[in-house]
């Protein structure tokens, strides 16, 4: 009886380490990450902008207000002054630190003036560079420079 | 000696921070030596107001919120047991396609959610390597998800009348692939720590419960099937399309940890099967119902459906007062009930079984807490 | 445990909440330089007397940054940080010292205890509930120290922000924050990204050298 249950024991262990050392011996699975990034698919949520067209010369936005009041962050902020067509927009600030990149404002926006961009890597030392005003917008790309830490 | 020594209870306390407990729950165990006497969980440590703010907020921002602020680990089924009270409540209808997909999504979901389980149970035990390999399956299926919803973790990718986009070319294939892919790493994994002797003796006849205890406690999901219960809501309550598809669900009477192992890996299995069944008859068509608005005005009255989150019978009591947004949601959770049973699962056993006990019944304090 | 919390709530539905008696950092200038100037009459201890003693011979500048440097290098390539998952960025994170992005290539070994760890990654939203513990823990770390936070519900709240009684407007609150990475939640290369970060500000510090400036 002991016998049975040691033999099924070292069976159990012997298949386990047969079953790691096959997974030793295969090409590894990890990503060697700031030497070498993945291709993030084209729908990924990044960081938001509103990208310059080169038609218009300016972005494509309408002041509508749809992106504020869908908003579940309430991170959007929008004013604008005149009225109509004439409506010249004075502020646009979306606070990247309260978004939580759900894309109801890309889904909500009738002219596609809000896009996600490709870019993750906002990390920051100072809360306040998380808010990203209009200008920051359009240049749709992080505030800082990526990181490299201390490798050269 | 025959006389006894005198002995003393210990209160030993598993705060909020520990690299085991999933989360920030505090246990307070009375411990007669090695032996555990009684066992009293302290939650309210990730306790975030949802159902408060979903009751400021419409139905298509209640979404984003919901699948973060309750199981984060089954955000779409999060999302699904919203909307399906939602979509009952309003009589609003979702094409064929739409119902396919949200499926696939679900069961998709399900197979990351139990991968993460047995990774995080196997470390827990010892077994580094399940977590290793683990992870490395769950990096796949978050790849499918980031290609079709753009997010890896929280999704936002259901809506009211269907989903928001069709899937890119390409991914059914890709799915496929994954699906078959995965049914051989199943058998690895079962190779890896079904017969493992450590394995064996920390799991087998550990935190036992019966039959009549998982009734009288609640209990649900796996945790109730794996003491004898068959009760799914998939097959008493189905939706979407698992009356179309042909699945079983693992029963097994023990109600040990080793039987829990065992109806998660079941379980595993079956979903694979369910999404190749799904992608095989999935038509072609509309995924989303036209002019459903964004921000829907719900007919008063109120109504309760189910779901089946991996954790168990996940349930939403929706009363609407004929407004944009809800005027009380309340969320059953099944990780709650689940919880309160292992009080009754620890009694008696020894202190390194704590680990064991508690990882094996699947919570996340997100969903214990909301 | 909350008695030494104060939680204002104002009238558009946000709060804001703050130890009583406790640093209050929330944003602010941008710190990337430490410096340490003993006040009179306070004990100093040996090793920064040593160091007062060198920085005023000729050539002890030039061998206090040379010994800094070296000290910054070891400090930055090996941080441990503290197992401290609290909610979904607690996935992401999981994720980061996995398969895929295995952050153990960059010495980040995660321990259990404060004692001994050199980082704390608060990634989650924090509940007022568990402010008082997160405060106990990071004080319960052995300087030098640092903290991430990762993810929108650490930096601010986050989506958790409005309409909210329970969540912390940020964990910056409670504990002040070295480097934040936004995201909700940030994938696992953002995360490694945000050490890398840190990696260059520890490099940037000045604890020994630059006395008496």
């Amino acid at each position: 009886m002991v016998l049975e249950r040691a033999a099924a024991a070292f069976r159990g262990l012997v298949t386990g380490l047969r079953e790691t050392l096959r997974t030793a011996a295969r090409p590894k699975a990890t990503l060697l990450y700031p030497l070498e990034k993945s291709n993030v698919s084209p729908r990924w949520h990044g960081l938001l902008a509103l990208p310059v067209d080169s038609e218009i010369g300016n972005d494509k936005c309408i002041i509508c207000f749809q992106c504020e009041r869908i908003c579940p962050s309430r991170c959007i902020h929008i004013e604008a002054t005149g009225r109509g067509k004439e409506r010249v927009l004075t502020r646009f600030d979306i606070e990247m630190d309260k978004c939580q990149y759900c894309g109801l404002c890309v889904e909500v926006c009738p002219t596609e003036a809000i896009v996600f961009t490709p870019h993750y890597e906002a990390s920051t030392y100072n809360r306040a560079n998380l808010l990203y005003t209009l200008e920051d917008l359009h240049r749709a790309a992080p505030k800082e420079p990526v990181a490299r830490g201390i490798l050269r | 000696m025959a006389r006894a020594l005198r002995t003393e209870e210990l209160i030993l306390n598993m705060g909020p921070q520990h690299p085991s407990t999933h989360g920030v729950l505090r246990l307070v165990v009375t411990l007669d030596g090695e032996n555990i006497v009684e066992v009293q969980p302290d939650i309210g440590y990730l306790h975030s107001s949802v159902e408060k703010m979903m009751e400021h907020r419409n139905y298509t921002q209640c979404i984003a919120l919901a699948d973060r602020g309750m199981d984060y680990l089954a955000a779409l089924i999060n999302e699904m047991a919203l909307l399906r009270a939602v979509e009952t409540l309003g009589g609003i209808p979702v094409p064929e396609r739409a119902r396919y997909i949200r499926t696939i999504f679900m069961e998709l979901q399900r197979i990351a959610s139990h991968l993460l389980w047995l990774g995080t149970y196997g470390i827990d035990l010892g077994a580094t390597t399940a977590f290793l390999w683990c992870m490395r399956e769950r990096e796949l299926i978050m790849d499918l998800f980031e290609s079709a919803t753009g997010g890896r973790l929280h999704h936002v990718y259901f809506r009211i009348g269907g989903v928001n986009e069709d899937l890119p070319p390409g991914w059914t294939d890709r799915c496929r692939e994954f699906c078959h892919y995965f049914l051989n790493r199943l058998g690895e994994y079962h190779r890896l720590l079904t017969g493992n002797p450590i394995w064996q003796v920390r799991t087998q006849g550990i935190g036992v419960l019966t039959r009549e205890q998982a009734i009288a406690y609640g209990a649900c999901g796996p945790v109730a099937r794996a003491s004898g219960l068959p009760w799914d809501v998939r097959k008493s309550h189905p939706y979407e399309v698992y009356d179309r598809v042909e699945f079983q669900v693992p029963v097994y009477t023990e109600g040990d940890c080793f039987a829990r192992y065992l109806v998660r890996m079941d379980e595993m299995r079956e979903s694979a099967r369910i999404i190749l069944q799904c992608l095989d008859q999935m038509p072609p068509g509309e995924v989303r119902t036209p002019r459903v608005s964004l921000t829907p005005k719900l007919p008063p009255g109120e109504v309760y459906t189910r779901v089946e989150s991996p954790r168990g019978d996940l349930g939403i009591h929706l009363v609407s007062n004929g407004g944009e947004t809800p005027w009380r949601v309340k969320i059953r959770a099944p990780s709650f009930s689940n919880l309160f049973a292992l009080t009754q699962m620890m009694k008696g056993w020894k202190v390194a079984d704590i680990i064991a006990i508690l990882g094996s019944i699947d919570i996340v304090l997100a969903d214990v807490d909301r | 445990m909350c008695q030494n919390l104060a939680v204002r709530m104002f009238q558009d539905g946000s709060s804001e909440t703050r130890m009583k008696d406790g640093p209050i950092r929330s944003g602010g200038p941008e710190v990337t330089s430490i410096a340490r100037i003993p006040v009179e009459g306070s004990q100093v201890a040996p090793i920064e007397q040593l160091a007062d003693v060198l920085y005023k011979l000729p050539g002890g500048a030039l061998l206090l940054t040379t010994v800094e440097n070296v000290l910054n290098w070891a400090r930055a390539s090996s941080l441990w940080p503290l197992t401290f998952g609290l909610a979904c960025c607690a996935m992401e994170m999981m994720q980061a010292f996995a398969t895929r992005f295995d952050l153990d290539r960059f010495g980040v070994i995660p321990r259990a205890t404060p004692r001994q760890a050199d980082l704390i990654i608060v990634s989650g939203r924090c509940t007022i509930k568990m402010a008082p513990v997160v405060r106990r823990l990071w004080e319960q770390m052995p300087e030098p120290k640092y903290v991430i936070s990762m993810g929108s519900c650490a930096t601010c709240g986050g989506p958790f922000y409005y309409d909210n009684y329970s969540i912390l407007k940020g964990i910056d609150t409670v504990i002040p924050v070295d480097v934040y990475v936004p995201g909700c939640p940030p994938r696992p290369e953002a995360l490694i990204e945000g050490v890398l970060k840190l990696q260059e500000k520890i490099r940037r510090e000045r604890r020994l050298s630059r006395r008496g400036t």
